[in-house]
């Protein structure tokens, strides 16, 4: 059986203020950050966590937050990186479905959404302060035929994903975790990947932006329930300590620059 | 019985940011705000709610709140104006316990204390984003102590031993002085409807609604408990408004505040 590898796709960067990504806290002023997805390829198929944001998307709902996104940093540009095509991909897992988390999903036609049940309802019926974040339901044509969202444009192939809704921490496939790390949406996972030749990975999604955040204890401004927010930030403190594992932020502008990327990996 | 009298009791100004008054959706930029408390003289007693902040608290603990407060801005200096002594004040009713809505409780040493039971349960066991919001303590140094925060030297707190009155749920306190629950911004947080003889219904917000932007643009502020609760409670201040055509009179907000009457020009 081969090793299992992690390969961190670059997504292109976005622009939110310091108050967004420090709540009350900041300090103010622009932050540009990263968005990535990752690739496993594991013996039970390829999993793809979390697929970016919809260059298109952005520049037509939130054109303020400045997206600057190569070919090359789009999903299928990434995949080509390592010699994938879309349809190679089995799995995506969603930590949550905010824009910039699952942009992606629609070019990944042939794989399984998995996702925490109530990320699904989360979508379904966002709070009137979320409406924004779940702005892009290409995810989900039938979620956003509900919500009243326009269809795709005639002569796009239309995308029937499947899904699969769990809850509780599961191991969807050997040495890959997904562990409830809720309050920045209602049903967010982070993932857990243990490695051969490595210290685990453990990728937080948005329950922690950054370094920073979880050195100051500082929960994003984008939040359902800060409490439980900020028990999620405590938790991942508290896995990486018992699994021993490096933690890999979502939108961490200064670690990102030391991750090895596509068509580098991890094993 | 004479006519219930509403005086707004200007406490000076605070600064704050776009984006802590309007939650994520700013614009960024200093914004200063008014923060006042509102002396009720009823039949029943002379009623006060909240009590506005601490001049030496905020340099102490805030001072990037940029605190602009005169000797006449303080609640002292406010009653003074109007010839009440703090000892006149029957009960203080605190919409909430975050720092400028209850510094200047331990003035009032012979009143009562009034508020919801779940917000004194609140400051007592505080959030860790919370603590600056609940940071002056005087208003119960008792708890204070039992806290482990140090008071500033004042042996007036030492004599003061405050009694509390909790309640819960809607709750008409005295005729037509209501308290009504909006919780989401702390954990428990009273509005105030009052009644008057000669005008339309007063209904104070307090921090469920800062200004008359945050209720046209249905967006709360960045310092909150439960966004979901907060949300509830602006819609919920709103339709209360409709139900009794009362004027809604908000807690920060600048704008509106110029046009209030201060002071001796009292709402009857």
């Amino acid at each position: 059986m081969p090793d299992t590898k992690v390969y961190l796709l670059d997504g292109g960067t976005l622009v939110m203020d310091g108050l967004h990504a420090f709540w009350n806290a900041g300090p103010s002023g622009e932050i540009r950050f990263p968005v990535y997805s990752v690739l496993i390829e594991h013996s039970d198929g390829r999993y793809l966590y979390d697929s970016g944001y919809d260059l298109d998307h952005v520049q037509r709902v939130l054109p303020f937050i400045k997206p600057m996104q190569t070919k090359t940093q789009t999903i299928p540009g990434q995949l080509s990186l390592i010699g994938l095509r879309p349809q190679d991909v089995n799995y995506v897992i969603n930590s949550h479905f905010h824009f910039d988390h699952c942009g992606g999903n629609k070019h990944l036609n042939s794989a399984c959404t998995v996702c925490h049940a109530k990320a699904l309802e989360a979508c379904a019926c966002p709070q009137p302060f979320e409406v924004q974040s779940y702005s892009d339901l290409s995810f989900a044509p039938d979620i956003a035929a509900r919500r009243g969202g326009a269809l795709p444009p005639p002569g796009v192939e239309v995308f029937t994903p499947t899904f699969q809704s769990i809850s509780g921490d599961q191991e969807i496939a050997k040495g890959v975790r997904l562990l409830e790390t809720p309050g920045h949406a209602g049903g967010h996972y982070s993932m857990l990947v243990e490695l051969s030749h490595r210290r685990p990975m453990l990728f937080t999604g948005d329950a922690a932006y950054s370094q920073q955040n979880l050195d100051r204890m500082i929960i994003s401004s984008f939040h359902l329930d800060p409490i439980e927010s900020y028990k999620s930030m405590q938790r991942l403190k508290d896995l990486a300590k018992q699994h021993d594992a490096e933690i890999f932020c979502s939108h961490d502008p200064t670690m990102f620059g030391g991750y090895q990327k596509a068509p580098g990996f991890y094993s | 019985m004479a006519d219930t009298k509403v005086y707004l009791l200007d406490g000076g100004t605070l600064v704050i940011d776009g984006f802590h008054v309007f939650w994520n959706r700013g614009p960024a930029g200093e914004v200063r705000f008014p923060v006042y408390s509102v002396l009720i003289e009823h039949g029943d007693g002379r009623y006060i709610f909240d009590t506005g902040y601490d001049y030496d608290h905020v340099m102490r603990v805030l001072p990037f709140e940029k605190p602009l407060q005169t000797p006449e801005q303080t609640i002292v200096g406010q009653l003074n104006k109007l010839g009440v002594k703090p000892q006149d004040i029957n009960y203080v009713v605190n919409s909430h316990y975050h720092f400028d809505h209850c510094g200047s409780n331990k003035h009032f040493t012979t009143a009562c204390t009034v508020c919801h039971a779940k917000e004194l349960e609140a400051c007592t066991c505080p959030q860790p984003f919370e603590h600056l919001g609940y940071s002056d303590l005087s208003f119960y140094p008792e708890l204070a102590r039992k806290a482990g925060k140090t008071l500033p030297p004042d042996p007036a707190l030492d004599m003061y031993t405050p009694t509390f009155q909790t309640l819960q749920g809607d709750q008409e306190i005295a005729k037509g002085l209501w308290l009504f629950e909006t919780p989401g911004h702390t954990a428990g947080h009273y509005s105030m409807m009052v009644e008057l003889a000669h005008r339309r219904p007063m209904l104070f917000t307090a921090d469920a609604c800062y200004s008359k932007k945050n209720l046209d643009m249905m967006c709360i502020s960045s310092f909150h408990l439960d966004p979901v609760a907060n949300l509830k409670s602006m819609q919920r201040l709103k339709d209360l408004a409709a139900k009794y055509d009362a004027e809604l009179f908000f807690s920060h907000d600048l704008d509106s505040f110029a046009t209030y009457q201060k002071g001796a020009n009292f709402y009857s």
